[in-house]
């Protein structure tokens, strides 16, 4: 494991093409570093401070035929338990309450042994595929051959705030891009009148580090990530102040044109304020699409009821993954949607009441996951359109405290899936020992997750990098990683 | 550029073998062509790394010529037949094995072959006598300004360093900018504040040939110099208030950094004893509560309280300081050498710990938690009280401790009596306080006569007061402590890993820069510290370190003309940029040293100099010949900093609040914004009214939770030492100035002011806003204008005069003018 490694050492080893601080504006900072002489020079805009802006976010040419366009990202937050959700371990029903030699790491320090609490669902085969399913998931078991599943992920960190970073960033350290600025830095954004990156909370709160988790570090804020709010105004800012009207607002900002007409008129082919001058047109459009985006209105019953809008329990989430679909539609690259928020049982962290913690969470999200992967398929976007299911890590096959139910952190081994956007469903990479305490066949540590994601989006995970401090960083780090071929 | 070719190859030796010297463009055919060849289909097997799979690696000229199983891979005597390019040609060999290379790529390492495969030097393989010629690790001399023809353009030296340039392109210098402009220039670049309509008509008006002098020397002795100019020190040394991660737990007393940094600015703090203070201020002969709490700079940065592996994570915190160090003084990207030697710098990876041995004996204070095993704190705060703050505390106490004998004498007197008059039962019930109270009121006159009780009742008051009285806590600092006087061995780490060391490594300063062993005194029997930082400090400010005073130059010009002369002001290697004026840059690192490293003196010379004052239009023929500004023919344009934009905002509407110094400030953010933290209620601690609307300075640095309106700006992000902000313009940022809760309400505000100065007549309330927002007198078409808008705001949309007048505020928020500086 690379936990013998320092983790923010990432050598750079061609000299960059442009700089920032070279002056070129960041028309040059969105191409920095990419380092395909033929994809670099189809993208260069002159970068000499005077030619007129290129958004960042203009939409790029990938390094070769994507399969994907967009990807959902469903993050579970708290870090779900895979032997009772996707990994199943019969095994583990005969052991229940046994004390048993096995080395876990979690937010208790590490231990060397612990008694085992069997998995409390059973678990059934579904599909052609017959994939083992627990019956905290019933609706996503009917979509299974269109999932690939991934059971021996592991990450460098068992703790909240570092696997956070680790799964958004691939660094256990704090102030790196996120996936979601990679993909959008990587290809940019085929709508301007949307954001490229959107993430969408849980009500209870964002995740343990907040904005860390869709920050895009030291690129340029142009690649964070904008929260869409489910509800209300989608945007921040978006919507004119109270008492003004959209036309009351088009008279300013078309008065706003003429005095910076007039400013420039003296200072004539400056592509800094032409920019600017720029940006309040595409601000107004944002105005003017964004709501459209959120509105669920022309959603028909049958949507309705597939993702479970109006049951009580999953309205909220039913609600975010028909937002995250019509995001799809709209062009928005890359979405996560969280499934809980703030600290403790608010989200999937089941260190006390496992039952209560995870039929809470698997109820309140099952109907709303499967409803969108359907949906997505019946409108021909599954193909195009990568969903990701899973958490920061997994759960320990021990119990934490003397008594109880409660899983303390895993992050020797956990499932997460995927779905659509070109990979092979009904299929199954690696394995967890038979206790589900660590990956033993075929380890595959996040970086592989990483490097599938920008592989199916069209980008090479061992050429994507962007210029910083004197380093060429990429997502996936210097030693690289390679896509994981089983699912392709 | 011609001339800095020559100095380059002047000083490089040929080796032994007599290698033909490779030029600066081959070298750069290299790099930019050939090696991302290499790289992407070549390295993964014979990449210069010892743990490549072959034999056979691609590091260096020699490497080529030893070849791997097969013998050498290039024929310099035939180019064309080496074994190299016959492999990429699939001729005999086949190389890559994935497939065969584009006929360009082929093309372009054949051209390579026929140079005679020049690469550049890289450590350790005869390059190193190049590596000490390049331009930054030279002793600073002064050079002598030259010769220029337009010598009436000539203010001082600096001038003669930039036209000289111009003029052997043959191109002119923008005419000097007038007197409209230079004041709001220079008010922005020395208080990061507008100046006021009455500074701005003062200026004017003052006829005198050194108005402008006096102006800038008004300015510099402003207390708000030091907060913008500190500033730029602050994204420098990655300043933050929190430790980041999971809990982003905040850093106690970290404002006080804050509050050294701005001061030493105003002080005019000679720039070696800032470094000084910084780096070792407990190990100075001098030391006191200043220069402890300047030792705040090793605590700055993130650190992680719960790491995986704590013995790594001990090895990050010190990164971060040697990291931050190398780039903020020396322009070095030392950190890359952590895990191996630097890929193109001449730093192996021995001077990487070398360093670290300086401070390998300052991060050891970190106390394990008791609510969770794998939690630490940093227990780094340290007492800052003065010995008169301490007389004065014991004198204090002991008068506290006086007063409560008094009153517990006076309560014992009392109950002395009481108890004799009470009943055995009686006086076990009266035990309790409440009780005994009550059965007093009940037998009033019968225990205490009412006077009496009264008087005990109130010694009774008296001493619960006293007993909860707590003297104010004696001001701490976030600071630096060591272990004692001795250091533990650093060893050089495999890979970067702790759990592989290998060869032991003494503290010494970069071995390119070519210093003597530091001799480390013997620290004192009692001492605290090893005294190795105080070594380190002082080598870095030695007159004969190249790289100190050019760092610290180039940072001075950077903020005076928006880019550094090197614009990679963080990295003065090899991957960073070349000085666009490499003799000005010495000329002024020379200068700094001889006016004593006083900053302010620096500040005075070059904004008198033509060339800052110099218009932000030039003529076209510069802008075809020079696009980038290269040569500095004209002053570039500069959208305000984050902090430039609130404050100036605040400005505006009459709220700012210019307090200087203190705790940092939370001001309003939007309910939103909060919904993002993990625990959105305590997230923000909202400061008092007054508090709101401080300078942007002062606002609480959170890690997690960065001020949105800064943010949306472009605040430097502090992950680590930031020396170039982004400057982006993004629709969000006008959505953010259009729609967003500061701007509306300051908007609201200014509003109310500009009613309460000009009254209710449009056209007078539209001069007096631009005239606060551009420091100038309005023209009648910008008039016309505003009041256009106001009234068909009334007019059209229904608005309220009030409100019309509100909009056109907001409206004039977002102006190009307002936001940008000529």
């Amino acid at each position: 494991m690379s936990s013998d490694k320092p983790r923010n050492c990432f050598c750079r080893r061609t000299r960059r093409q442009f700089l920032w601080e070279a002056g070129g504006g960041f028309t040059s900072v969105a191409l920095a570093g990419i380092l395909d002489g033929a994809f670099f020079r189809r993208q260069t805009v002159a970068a000499d401070g005077v030619t007129p802006l290129a958004n960042p976010l203009a939409p790029k040419d990938p390094h070769y035929t994507p399969k994907a366009k967009n990807v959902i990202f469903l993050f579970m937050y708290g870090g779900p338990s895979h032997i009772d959700t996707f990994d199943y371990k019969p095994e583990l029903y005969r052991l229940d309450g046994q004390t048993v030699p096995v080395k876990t790491f979690g937010r208790a320090g590490k231990k060397n042994e612990g008694r085992v609490v069997g998995p409390k669902w059973n678990f059934k085969q579904y599909g052609e595929s017959g994939t083992w399913v627990s019956d905290l998931f019933p609706h996503v078991a009917t979509c299974v051959d269109d999932i690939a599943f991934l059971h021996s992920l592991y990450a460098e960190s068992p703790i909240h705030g570092s696997a956070m970073l680790m799964m958004n960033s691939g660094r256990i350290l704090s102030g790196n891009p996120c996936l979601g600025s990679w993909v959008n830095y990587g290809l940019g954004s085929v709508n301007q009148n949307l954001p490229g990156f959107v993430v969408m909370l849980d009500k209870t709160g964002g995740p343990i580090s907040g904005a860390q988790n869709w920050t895009s570090g030291y690129m340029p804020a142009s690649y964070q990530g904008t929260l869409l709010r489910a509800q209300g105004e989608p945007i921040l800012d978006l919507e004119p102040p109270d008492g003004l009207s959209q036309a009351a607002q088009r008279r300013m900002l078309d008065t706003l044109g003429r005095y910076n007409a007039s400013h420039l008129n003296s200072r004539t082919g400056n592509s800094d304020l032409e920019a600017r001058v720029a940006s309040y047109e595409l601000a107004y459009n944002m105005q003017q699409h964004a709501p459209e985006a959120v509105d669920l209105a022309s959603e028909p019953q049958h949507v309705r009821d597939l993702y479970g809008l109006d049951n009580e329990r999953t309205s909220d989430f039913a609600r975010k993954c028909i937002l995250a679909r019509r995001l799809v539609e709209r062009g928005v690259r890359f979405i996560q949607v969280y499934s809980g928020g703030n600290h403790n049982d608010h989200n999937w962290d089941a260190h006390g009441d496992l039952e209560k913690n995870h039929n809470f969470h698997a109820g309140n999200t099952d109907q709303p996951i499967a409803g969108l992967l359907k949906d997505l398929k019946q409108r021909g976007l599954l193909n195009e359109t990568l969903v990701i299911w899973g958490g920061e890590f997994g759960r320990q096959p021990t119990a934490e405290y003397a008594k109880g139910t409660g899983r303390d952190h895993n992050a020797y081994g956990f499932t997460m899936w995927l779905a659509g956007g070109g990979i092979k469903g009904g299929t199954h990479v690696g394995t967890t020992d038979e206790l589900g305490s660590r990956a033993v066949e075929e380890p595959l540590h996040v970086k592989r997750l990483h490097a599938t994601i920008l592989h199916q989006m069209g980008l090479d995970p061992n050429r994507l990098s962007y210029f910083y401090n004197g380093l060429d960083h990429k997502l996936v780090g210097v030693e690289g990683a390679e896509p994981i071929g089983q699912i392709l | 550029m011609a001339l800095f070719v020559v100095l380059l190859n002047s000083g490089y030796r040929a080796t032994a073998q007599a290698v033909p010297k490779p030029s600066e463009e081959e070298i750069a055919f290299y790099v930019e062509k050939v090696q991302p060849i290499f790289e992407r289909h070549c390295y993964k097997c014979h990449g210069p790394e010892e743990e490549a799979q072959s034999e056979f690696r691609i590091s260096s000229r020699d490497a080529l010529l030893a070849g791997g199983e097969l013998g050498p891979v290039v024929d310099f005597d035939d180019p064309d037949d080496s074994q190299l390019l016959r492999a990429l040609r699939y001729e005999d060999l086949e190389m890559p094995p994935a497939g065969r290379l584009g006929d360009r790529e082929i093309e372009a390492v054949a051209q390579w072959v026929e140079m005679g495969a020049p690469f550049p030097a890289a450590v350790g393989e005869g390059g190193g006598s190049g590596a000490q010629s390049y331009w930054a690790y030279q002793k600073i001399e002064r050079p002598e300004p030259p010769r220029v023809d337009d010598a009436a353009w000539i203010t001082n030296p600096i001038d003669a360093f930039i036209l000289a340039r111009l003029e052997a392109a043959d191109l002119k210098p923008a005419s000097q900018a007038d007197k409209q402009t230079l004041v709001r220039r220079i008010y922005y670049d020395l208080t990061g504040l507008p100046p006021t309509p009455e500074q701005v008509r003062e200026f004017l008006v003052d006829p005198s040939p050194d108005a402008y002098a006096r102006l800038v020397d008004r300015l510099l002795d402003s207390p708000h110099y030091g907060e913008r100019w500190g500033r730029h020190w602050l994204d420098v040394v990655r300043f933050a208030e929190t430790n980041g991660y999971e809990r982003d737990n905040a850093k106690p007393s970290a404002w006080r950094y804050r509050d050294y940094v701005i001061g030493a600015f105003n002080d005019d703090k000679p720039f070696d004893r800032f470094v000084l203070e910084q780096l070792a201020g407990d190990e100075l002969e001098d030391a006191g509560a200043e220069t402890i709490v300047a030792t705040g700079y090793y605590r700055l940065g993130l650190w992680d309280d719960e790491p995986v592996d704590a013995d790594q994570a001990y090895y990050d915190s010190l990164d971060d300081v040697v990291s931050t160090t190398g780039q903020a003084f020396l322009g070095m990207t030392i950190g890359c050498a952590r895990c191996h030697d630097h890929k193109i710098d001449p730093l192996p990876q021995s001077d990487y710990y070398s360093l670290l041995a300086f401070f390998n004996n300052t991060y050891k204070d970190i106390k394990q938690l008791e609510f969770e095993k794998t939690a630490f704190t940093l227990n780094t705060l340290v007492t800052i009280a003065s010995f008169e703050q301490l007389v004065q505390r014991q004198i204090q106490e002991r008068k506290l401790a006086a007063e409560l004998e008094q009153v517990n004498a006076q309560v014992a007197e009392y109950e002395e009596r009481i108890y004799a008059a009470l009943t055995n039962p009686e006086k076990e019930d009266a035990q309790d306080e409440e009780v005994r109270r009550h059965l007093l009121e009940q037998r009033r006159g019968d225990v205490l006569a009412a006077d009496e009780l009264q008087l005990y009742l109130a010694a009774l008051e008296h001493r619960h007061t006293l007993e909860k009285k707590k003297l104010p806590p004696l001001p701490q600092a976030l600071a630096i402590k060591e272990n004692g006087r001795e250091a533990p061995p650093t060893h050089v780490l495999t890979r970067g890993s702790v759990h592989a060391p290998a060869e032991e490594v003494q503290p010494a300063f970069p071995a390119v820069l070519g210093f003597e062993l530091p001799e480390i005194p013997e620290p004192a029997a009692d001492a605290k510290s090893c005294g190795r930082r105080l070594e380190l400090a002082r080598w870095l400010v030695h007159p004969d370190n190249p790289l100190t005073a050019r760092v610290l130059a180039n940072r001075l010009w950077q903020h005076h003309f928006g880019r550094g002369i090197v614009r990679t002001p963080n990295d003065f290697g090899k991957f960073g940029e070349r000085p666009t004026h490499p003799q000005l840059l010495d000329w002024l690192a020379a200068e700094t040293i001889a006016r004593g490293w006083r900053l302010k003196s620096m500040h005075r010379l070059i904004m008198l100099s033509s060339a800052y004052r110099m218009a932000s239009v030039g003529d076209q023929e510069g802008y075809d010949a020079d696009p980038r500004n290269d040569l500095f023919g004209r002053f570039d344009l500069r959208r305000l900093a984050a902090e430039e934009i609130r404050d100036s905002v605040l400005a505006a509407s009459g709220a700012l609040n210019l307090k200087v110094g203190g705790p940092s400030v939370f001001p309003p953010i939007p309910a939103e914004i909060l919904a993002g933290a993990s625990r959105p209620e305590a997230a923000w601690n909202l400061s008092a009214p007054e508090d709101q609307v401080r300078r942007s300075v002062y606002t609480f640095v959170k890690r997690s939770l960065p001020e949105p309106v800064l943010q949306t700006f472009d605040l430097a992000d502090n992950g680590s030492s930031c020396a170039v902000r982004f400057n982006t313009t993004v629709p969000t940022q006008s959505l953010t100035m259009l729609n967003g809760e500061f701007f509306v309400r300051e908007a609201e505000r200014f509003a109310r002011r500009l009613e309460e100065e000009v009254g209710h007549d449009p056209a007078a309330q539209v001069e007096r806003a631009l005239w606060l927002l551009l420091c100038r007198s309005a023209t009648e078409g910008d008039i016309d204008r505003g009041v256009e808008l106001i009234e068909n705001l009334q007019r059209e949309e229904a608005l309220s005069a009030a409100d019309a007048l509100k909009y056109f505020c907001l409206m004039a928020f977002n102006l190009n003018e307002f936001v940008y500086v000529d």
